[in-house]
C-alpha cells in the first residue's frame, strides 16, 4: 500500500462520507425539531436526482440546475410536512415509522412507473478528466462533493448560530412548549425544518447522481446515512457530519484492505455495536427522563 | 421486613428525599402521609426501583434493592400500584387481574402452546383465584368488560385486586382510594387489609384520606419536604405537633 | 342462539371448503389458496410481535428467508425428509429471532426499528455474497423433495402440510393469547412500567416474542419455497417487509382474526392488480398509509364498529 494509494482512498472515503454526512444531516434536522425519523429520506434523495435529470433534459446549465433542484426540494419538503407529517404527528411511534416508509415507497414506485429501472447518467461540467496532484489521481466529482458538503456545513453552522430562524429552530428542538411561550411559531419552524431536510436531501441527490448513476433504488444509501446518524448521535448535527465522514472512511478503507464483503457488512456491524453500547452515538444525548 | 436507611434523592438542585430512615415489620400495615410534594411517591419509587436513590440503602427482607431494576425487585416479592392506573389496552377486567398473577402461574411455553393439561390446570387455578378476588371487590359483574371502560373508582378496585393477585410479600399502594366515594374507599381498603392479613402481605400505603388511613394503619410515617417528621401509631401521629403544623400549613395555603 | 350456531356453521363450511379445495380448484386458484395460508402464518407471527408486544420488526422477511433457504438447502444438499427439514428451518429461523431479539430487548422505537433494519441488510448481504450456497441474486431452485416415498401426488402433500401448519399456527396463537404469555405481551406493549411493577420480566418477554414470531416466519418461508419451487431473494427485502406489515395494519393489529383478515385480503390484491402490476408497490404503500391514518384498528376494527352500530 503506497502513500498515494492511501491518499486516493482518503479522497474517495471523504467523498462517500460526505454524501452520508449530507443525508445524515437531512435526517437529523427534522428529528431534532419534530422527533420524527424520516425513513423515506432516501427517496427524497432519489427525487432530487430525477429532478436534476429532468431539468438538465430541458437544456439548463448545471450551475442553474443545482440551486433549482435544492429549491424544489425545499418546496417538496414543505408539501410533505403539510400533507403527510402534520396530520400524524401525534400518532404512536410505530405509525410514524411505517408512515414515513410508506411515503418513501410511494415516491419510489411513482418514479419507477415513469422511468422504469433504466439507469440514467447526469452530465455535469465536473465529469471531466481526473486531476493529477502530488502523484494522486483525483476525480473532480469527488472533490466537488466534498467541497459542497463543507460549504453546507459552514452554512448550517452559521445559520443555527446567528440567524434568527436558525435560532428559533434550535429552541423548537429543545422544547416545543418553551419555544411557543417565547413567541416562536412552532408550526412554521417545523415546516421549515422539513423543507430544509428535503432541500439537503435533494442536494445529495444531485451530487450523487453523476457518481453512481440515476436509478429508482438510489435511496438505498439512506441505510448507511442512518448508521452515520446513529454513530454521531441523532440529536447532534456535528455528530451527523462526523458520523458520515467516519463511516465513509471506515467503509472505504475496509473495502480496500478486507474485500467487498467486509465493506458491505461493516456499516451494519457498526450499527449493531453502537445500538448496543452507545445508542445515543458519540455526540448525542439521551432524552430527558420525566419522573 | 423493609428497612430504609439514610435514603436521599436529589434531582439537580432539588432534594426530593433527605436522609430517610424507616423500618416496616412483616405483616404490618404502614401508612405514609404528608402534604403534597413531601416525597411520598418518590420514596415508593425508590423502593420499587423506578427511581435510583442518590444515597442510602433499602433492604427488603435482608436483601439490598436500592438501585436495582424494577422487575428484579418485583421478583423479590414486591408489587405496587400507580397513582394513574396502568391498564393493558383492550384487556378485560379479568385479564387485567390475571396479568398480575403472571409470576404465579406455572405454565411453560411448550405446554401453553399445545394446550397441555398442566398449562390448562395452572390457568384454571389462576382464574379461580381471580374470580375470588373479583368477588371480594364486587367486580364480578364487570369481569369481561374492557378495563378501560370502567369509571375511575372501579378502576382503582381493579388495580387493588391486581396488585393483591400478584401475592407479593410487600405491597406498595400509591393513593389507592383516590377517586372513590367515602363508602367505597373504606370498603375497598378494609378488604385490602383483610386479604393482606390473611395472606401475610406487608402493606405500605400512601393516602390522603385521613379517615381511611386512621382506620387501617398499624403505624404511620409522616413526610414533609423530603424528611420524616413524625412516626408512630395513628393516635400518636394525630397529636404530633409537627405533623399538625405541616398539615395546617398546607390547609391555610389551600384556603 | 342463532348467532352462535350460525358462526359454528360458518367454521364447518370453511373447514370443509379448505379440505376440498385442492381437488376442486384449478392450479391457479389452488396456488392462491396456498399463498393465502402462508401469508396467514406469517401475519399471525408478525402480529404477536408487533400488534401484541408492540415491537417494530422491519426484518420479518429475513426470518422468512432463513426458513426458506434453510429448508431448501437441507432438501437439496442432504435430502432430508420434508417434515424434518421444515422443523429444522423453523428452528433456524427461531435462532435468527433470538439473534435479533437478544440485543434488541433493551431497545425500543426507532432504535429497535434500526436494529431490525440492520439485520435485514445483513441477511441481504449474506445472500448476495455467498452465491455458491444461496444462489445469490439469481435465486435458488428446490429439487425433488423427500416425502418418505409416499405414492401421493406432491401437490396434495404440500397443500395438506400447509393446511395443517396453518391450523396449528392459529391454534398456538390463540393459546398464547388466552394464557399468561399473551397477557404479558399486551402488558409490555401498553404499559412496560406497569408490567415491570407486577414482576413481568419485560426484556425476557420481548425476546420470547421475537423468537416465536421468527419461528412463524421461518415456517412460512419454508412452506413458500415448497409451494413456489424456487426462492427469489427479492421476496426478502425491505419492500417485502413493508408488505407483510401491511397485512397486520390493514387486517387489525393484536388479534389472530386481524392477521387472517389482512393476509387473505392482501393475498387477493396482487392478483387483482395483475393487469397493472407496476402499480402494486404504489397501491400497497398508499393502502398502508391510508389505513394508518383512517383505519387504525384495521378491518376487524371496522367490522366491530359496524356491528356496534344499531
Amino acid at each position: 500500500m503506497t502513500a498515494s494509494v492511501l491518499l486516493q482512498l482518503l479522497v474517495s472515503g471523504l467523498s462517500v462520507g460526505s454524501i452520508y454526512a449530507i443525508v445524515a444531516l437531512a435526517l437529523v434536522i427534522p428529528f431534532k425539531a419534530s422527533g420524527i425519523l424520516n425513513f423515506g429520506q432516501g427517496e427524497i434523495v432519489t427525487v432530487g436526482a430525477y429532478t436534476a435529470l429532468v431539468l438538465v433534459g430541458f437544456g439548463m446549465s448545471y450551475w442553474l440546475v443545482l440551486p433549482l433542484t435544492v429549491v424544489i426540494g425545499l418546496l417538496a419538503g414543505i408539501v410533505i410536512e403539510r400533507g403527510f407529517i402534520r396530520p400524524i404527528m401525534a400518532a404512536p411511534e410505530f405509525t410514524l415509522v411505517i408512515a414515513t416508509f410508506a411515503v418513501g415507497l410511494i415516491l419510489k414506485s411513482a418514479i419507477r412507473l415513469y422511468w422504469q429501472d433504466n439507469p440514467f447518467a447526469l452530465e455535469t461540467p465536473l465529469n471531466a478528466d481526473p486531476i493529477h496532484f502530488a502523484g494522486v489521481v483525483l476525480n473532480p466529482l469527488y472533490l466537488w462533493v466534498v467541497l459542497c458538503t463543507l460549504l453546507l456545513v459552514v452554512f448550517l453552522a452559521y445559520f443555527f448560530k446567528y440567524n434568527r430562524l436558525g435560532k428559533s429552530m434550535r429552541a423548537v428542538s429543545q422544547s416545543h412548549d418553551a419555544a411557543r411561550l417565547m413567541g416562536i411559531g412552532v408550526e412554521r419552524v417545523l415546516m421549515i425544518s422539513w423543507g430544509m431536510s428535503a432541500a439537503i436531501g435533494a442536494l445529495a441527490g444531485i451530487l450523487l447522481a453523476p457518481i453512481v448513476g440515476i436509478n429508482p433504488e438510489m435511496g438505498h444509501l439512506v441505510l448507511k446515512a442512518l448508521v452515520a446518524a446513529v454513530i454521531g448521535g441523532f440529536t447532534s448535527l456535528p455528530g451527523a457530519f462526523f458520523g458520515g465522514i467516519a463511516l465513509g472512511l471506515v467503509e472505504t478503507y475496509s473495502g480496500a484492505f478486507f474485500g467487498s464483503t467486509m465493506k458491505n457488512i461493516i456499516p451494519f456491524v457498526l450499527l449493531v455495536v453502537f445500538l448496543l453500547i452507545r445508542p445515543y452515538g458519540l455526540f448525542g444525548k439521551p432524552p430527558v427522563v420525566r419522573i | 421486613m423493609l428497612s430504609v436507611e439514610n435514603l436521599s434523592v436529589q434531582f439537580g438542585g432539588v432534594h426530593a428525599l433527605r436522609d430517610i430512615r424507616m423500618s416496616v415489620e412483616r405483616g404490618e400495615v404502614r401508612g405514609l402521609i404528608g402534604p403534597n410534594g413531601a416525597g411520598k411517591t418518590t420514596l415508593i419509587n425508590c423502593i420499587s426501583g423506578a427511581v435510583v436513590p442518590t444515597a442510602g440503602s433499602i433492604m427488603l427482607e435482608g436483601k439490598g434493592v436500592a438501585g436495582m431494576q424494577p422487575h428484579l425487585i418485583s421478583a423479590q416479592g414486591l408489587s405496587r400500584s400507580f397513582q394513574h392506573v396502568q391498564l393493558f389496552g383492550e384487556r378485560s377486567v379479568r385479564d387485567t387481574i390475571l396479568t398480575g398473577m403472571h409470576r404465579q402461574i406455572e405454565s411453560g411455553l411448550f405446554s401453553m402452546i399445545f394446550g397441555l393439561p398442566s398449562a390448562r390446570a395452572a390457568e384454571s387455578r389462576a382464574r379461580q383465584y381471580a374470580a375470588d378476588l373479583m368477588q371480594q371487590f364486587s367486580l364480578t359483574d364487570y369481569a369481561d368488560q374492557p378495563a378501560h371502560s370502567l369509571p375511575y373508582g372501579l378502576l382503582k378496585r381493579v388495580d387493588l385486586a391486581r396488585s393483591l393477585a400478584a401475592r407479593p410479600r410487600l405491597l406498595l399502594l400509591d393513593e389507592p382510594t383516590s377517586g372513590m366515594s367515602e363508602e367505597e374507599a373504606l370498603e375497598s381498603i378494609t378488604m385490602v387489609r383483610t386479604i393482606a392479613r390473611e395472606s401475610g402481605i406487608t402493606l405500605l400505603v400512601i393516602e390522603h384520606n385521613m379517615r381511611v388511613m386512621m382506620k387501617i394503619a398499624d403505624s404511620i410515617t409522616v413526610l414533609h419536604l423530603g424528611e420524616v417528621i413524625a412516626q408512630g401509631s395513628p393516635s400518636q401521629v394525630q397529636q404530633d405537633p409537627r405533623a399538625i403544623e405541616a398539615y395546617l400549613g398546607e390547609e391555610s395555603a389551600d384556603a | 342462539m342463532s348467532g352462535q350456531s350460525g358462526r359454528a356453521a360458518l367454521w364447518w363450511l370453511t373447514g370443509l371448503a379448505l379440505i376440498v379445495a385442492p381437488f376442486a380448484l384449478g392450479t391457479y386458484h389452488a396456488y392462491l389458496v396456498n399463498l393465502a395460508l402462508i401469508n396467514i402464518i406469517l401475519a399471525i407471527g408478525l402480529n404477536l410481535l408487533t400488534g401484541n408486544s408492540g415491537q417494530i420488526s422491519l426484518c420479518h422477511s429475513s426470518f422468512m428467508a432463513i426458513g426458506a433457504y434453510g429448508f431448501t438447502l437441507l432438501n437439496n444438499l442432504y435430502h432430508w425428509p420434508v417434515p424434518f427439514a421444515v422443523v429444522a428451518a423453523v428452528l433456524l429461523a427461531s435462532i435468527g429471532g433470538y439473534a435479533v431479539g437478544y440485543p434488541a430487548r433493551r431497545l425500543s422505537g426507532i432504535y429497535l426499528a434500526l436494529a431490525t433494519l440492520a439485520f435485514l441488510a445483513l441477511t441481504q448481504v449474506v445472500i448476495e455474497e455467498f452465491p455458491d450456497l444461496t444462489g445469490g441474486i439469481r435465486g435458488l431452485k428446490i429439487e425433488a423433495m423427500n416425502w418418505f416415498g409416499l405414492p401421493i401426488d406432491h401437490k396434495y402433500l404440500v397443500y395438506f402440510l400447509l393446511l395443517g401448519c396453518t391450523a396449528l399456527g392459529v391454534y398456538a396463537a390463540k393459546q398464547i393469547m388466552d394464557n399468561r404469555l399473551g397477557r404479558a405481551f399486551d402488558a409490555i406493549r401498553t404499559s412496560p412500567q406497569g408490567a415491570q411493577a407486577l414482576g413481568i420480566p419485560v426484556a425476557e418477554i420481548k425476546l420470547t416474542a421475537f423468537v416465536i414470531s421468527a419461528a412463524y416466519a421461518g415456517l412460512a418461508g419454508a412452506l413458500l419455497s415448497m409451494v413456489v419451487g424456487f426462492i427469489d431473494p427479492v421476496e426478502f427485502g425491505v419492500s417485502a417487509a413493508i408488505r407483510y406489515i401491511t397485512f397486520i395494519v390493514i387486517g387489525g393489529m393484536g388479534s389472530v382474526a386481524g392477521s387472517i383478515a389482512g393476509a387473505v385480503a392482501l393475498t387477493g390484491l396482487p392478483e387483482a392488480l395483475r393487469p397493472v402490476k407496476e402499480y402494486s408497490d404504489l397501491v400497497y404503500a398508499a393502502l398502508l398509509l391510508l389505513s394508518l391514518l383512517f383505519m387504525p384498528n384495521g378491518l376487524v376494527g371496522l367490522a366491530s364498529a359496524l356491528r356496534r352500530k344499531p
